[in-house]
């Protein structure tokens, strides 16, 4: 599976990661009509066309890398199978769309007001979803991702991000200098090369910098340590 | 004449203690950041945006446009002398600056940039205001339809005329606009997806995005990089260019400054753009192109009043329709919003003084740049022999002091941290942070317009196309995005950006 996880791939992965959480966590917002429209029109278009985005990024990707065998044995079955359902979901029954029958009450409101966008981006979600479902059980012969994502190094990231919610932790509670010799201490280890007499002495350059420019300087309502100044 | 009396009020309010003492520190911040590489000007005027709350509108605006276009002069430096680009646009810089310094004019390439480049920054201040109020007039009568065409457009256009894959850039403008979401919504009242957090019924605050996308993500792939100093630093010499260096350099310098300011206009456009197509057309016209690479004059004065030039002329859009071109134009706008003057059309009409007084103090400012870089060369160099083990903890400080300051509360800056760690996944996916904040910060005014619009229309959303200034921004729109799918513009835009990285 890891060999054709590409950036595009896991990029258009991302996006519907996002659209799918704006959905969820926008459903009890009111859609409106297009005329009046309520606080969750605009964020459940944005939803879907994130969906719609997402997935043709990922298909996109999939494709360029697909050769001639996986595009008869996956890719035919899942469009036909996509273009039927499109049509299916918009037969009539009564006065009323098959679609808005199969549907849960929360999605029944969405179709009826966006049904074009709403069918389009969860038709290609299914098509990704099914896609990469297929890729995973029966594998895809001889593809390799041409822009392979780089391992990440953990350490930078994680000592950063550490320091700068160290800082945020104890900066209330503390003072600046305790935060600041966190973080900084934090952020060098962090670095290639770490000699303790170097980051002593820019910890000591920064404290009185910081001390003159905020403190002193831009009469910032901060104390430096805290219960002392 | 109009003109002259709104200049004459420009400088008069440029030209005051407070508003000369700011563009002074705005213009040594931006060369600051402009020498050391590995901090830019939208990591740096973010982490400032929290302490212009304490400044009167003009001052900070002021300030915040001479880090601009500070670190478009400073950035030059670094690469003539050390061969490292200090600020993207003087990437081209290098090619040329560095093999002359190495034949011993550096003094000479540093003088001939830093002319070349006010005499650019001129011309660019001169553009702004024969452009201003025309433009300006257009955008009064524009409707709430227009407005969207428009934003859309100009959405359209910096993601095209940006680096990297179209789709995927497009994909993080919306993914902008739905974080542009959060908060309050203005019509209703209803809370969207604020989690219940009460510091986000406002809305997130882009100061921290920004910090976390540009500034945080930046310092932790330059840290994973082990960012070396290449070569010693080279001494600078007689800053005086011989009679054959200025010879070659004036038409230069004028061909940099009309392609520079003619790109800067252009949304998505800035002085990276113009900085890589001006040396390309030196290259192109030039009688004798093997001398490229090697120290040619032209390579160095075209490409550095190109990119002096578009700084200027990219500040058009954003204040004359309140659309930001680039990212620090898009920081500028929410500079704005901190204040609480909404960008746009308005702000000529109801508050010329900061309007024509911004516009003068970058005349102003650039004159001053000329005296800081040249005279104060040795400074700057000195600069650049600290490392950048004891830079990166600095710089993380001063986000986390800035981000605290924004609102006396913490949570801005876990916020910072939040979005250090996206940022990086959005490094790490090839995915570019500047349309995603012009996303965002174009957001909520997107939506306003739109519903607006809608409403209007009684919910047809032909209304888009019926109005004919609408129509006409969204078939410009259309066919940018078909020009971009053609196969021949895409494989001469991909190599365009090889060049460059």
């Amino acid at each position: 599976m890891s060999r054709f996880l590409s950036k595009d791939l896991l990029s258009g992965l991302m996006f519907i990661a996002f659209g799918m959480g704006a959905l969820y966590f926008g459903q009890k917002l009111a859609l409106g009509t297009p005329v009046r429209m309520g606080p969750g029109y605009v964020p459940h278009m944005l939803s879907f066309i994130m969906l719609s985005l997402g997935s043709i990024i990922v298909l996109a990707t999939l494709f360029r890398q697909a050769d001639q065998r996986e595009k008869q044995r996956y890719w035919i079955p899942v469009g036909i199978l996509m273009v039927a359902a499109f049509i299916f979901s918009y037969l009539p029954v009564g006065n009323d769309f098959i679609a808005t029958k199969l549907l849960s009450t929360g999605s029944q409101a969405t179709f009826k007001t966006m049904k074009t966008p709403f069918m389009v981006s969860s038709l290609l979600t299914i098509a990704v979803v099914l896609l990469l479902a297929l890729i995973a059980v029966l594998g895809r012969p001889g593809v390799t991702a041409d822009d392979p994502v780089e391992a990440p190094k953990w350490k930078p990231i994680t000592l950063v991000t550490a320091g700068i919610v160290c800082f945020a932790l104890l900066f209330e509670r503390t003072g600046l200098v305790p935060a600041l010799v966190v973080l900084v201490f934090l952020a060098s280890l962090g670095g290639e090369e770490f000699k303790l007499t170097e980051v002593l002495a820019n910890i000591v350059v920064l404290s009185v910098l910081c001390t003159v420019v905020f403190k002193i300087g831009l009469g910032m309502n901060i104390s430096i340590v805290n219960g002392i100044w | 004449m109009d003109l002259l009396n709104n200049l004459m009020l420009g400088l008069s309010v440029a030209i005051s203690f407070q508003n000369l003492f700011y563009a002074l520190v705005g213009c040594m911040v931006g060369t600051l950041i402009g020498v050391l590489p590995g901090i830019g000007p939208v990591a740096t005027i973010a982490m400032l945006l929290p302490i212009t709350f304490h400044l009167p509108p003009t001052a900070s605006l002021i300030m915040l446009a001479g880090i601009y276009y500070g670190a478009q002069y400073g950035g030059s430096t670094t690469s003539i002398l050390v061969n490292l680009p200090g600020e993207a646009a003087s990437v081209v810089t290098c090619l040329d600056g560095y093999q002359m310094a190495r034949r011993g004019r550096a003094g000479a390439a540093l003088s001939i940039s830093a002319v070349g480049s006010f005499f650019a920054g001129t011309v660019g201040t001169i553009i702004i205001v024969l452009f201003a109020e025309p433009l300006t007039r257009m955008a009064q009568k524009f409707g709430p339809a227009d407005y969207c065409s428009l934003m859309a457009l100009g959405l359209v256009a910096a993601v095209v005329l940006a680096s990297g894959s179209v789709i995927k850039a497009i994909a993080m403008v919306f993914l902008g606009l739905l974080f542009g979401l959060v908060g309050t919504d203005v019509n209703t009242g209803a809370q969207r997806f604020t989690f219940d957090i009460p510091e986000l019924s406002d809305g997130i605050d882009f100061a921290p995005i920004a910090m976390g996308l540009f500034g945080i993500a930046e310092i932790v792939v330059n840290l994973e990089r082990h960012f070396a100093r290449s070569g010693g630093t080279i001494k600078v010499g007689s800053l005086w260019p011989t009679r054959e260096e200025i010879r070659r350099a004036i038409p230069a310098v004028l061909r940099g400054t009309v392609l520079g300011s003619a790109l800067g206009v252009l949304p998505g456009g800035g002085p990276t753009l113009g900085a890589f197509s001006s040396y390309t057309l030196e290259k192109k016209i030039s009688k004798n192109p093997g001398e490229f690479g090697k120290g040619a004059v032209e390579g160095v004065a075209a490409p550095e009043a190109a990119n002096n030039a578009a700084a200027q002329t990219s500040f058009i859009p954003m204040l004359t329709l309140g659309i930001p071109s680039n990212a620090v134009m898009a920081l500028m706008v929410g500079a704005m919003i901190i204040q609480g003057i909404q960008p746009g059309p308005e702000v000529m009409v109801k508050k010329p003084d900061l309007f024509w007084g911004m516009i003068a103090s970058m005349w102003i400012g650039n004159l001053m740049l000329v005296i800081i870089n040249l005279p104060m060369i040795g400074m700057w160099v000195k600069l650049l022999t600290v490392p950048y083990r004891f830079l990166a903890p600095a710089i993380l400080l001063f986000c986390c002091i800035g981000a605290y300051s924004l609102q006396n509360s913490t949570f801005h800056v876990m916020q910072v941290a939040v979005f250090g760690v996206l940022g990086y996944i959005f490094v790490r996916l090839g995915c570019e942070g500047a349309p995603f904040l012009l996303g965002l910060v174009l957001g909520p005014q997107m939506e306003e317009y739109f519903r607006r619009a809608m409403l209007l229309s009684r919910g047809d959303p032909m209304v888009f196309l019926e109005r004919p200034i609408s129509l006409g921004l969204l078939i410009a729109t259309a066919a940018l995005l078909v020009l971009m799918a053609l196969p021949s513009v895409k494989k001469a835009r991909e190599e365009a950006f090889q060049e460059e990285g």
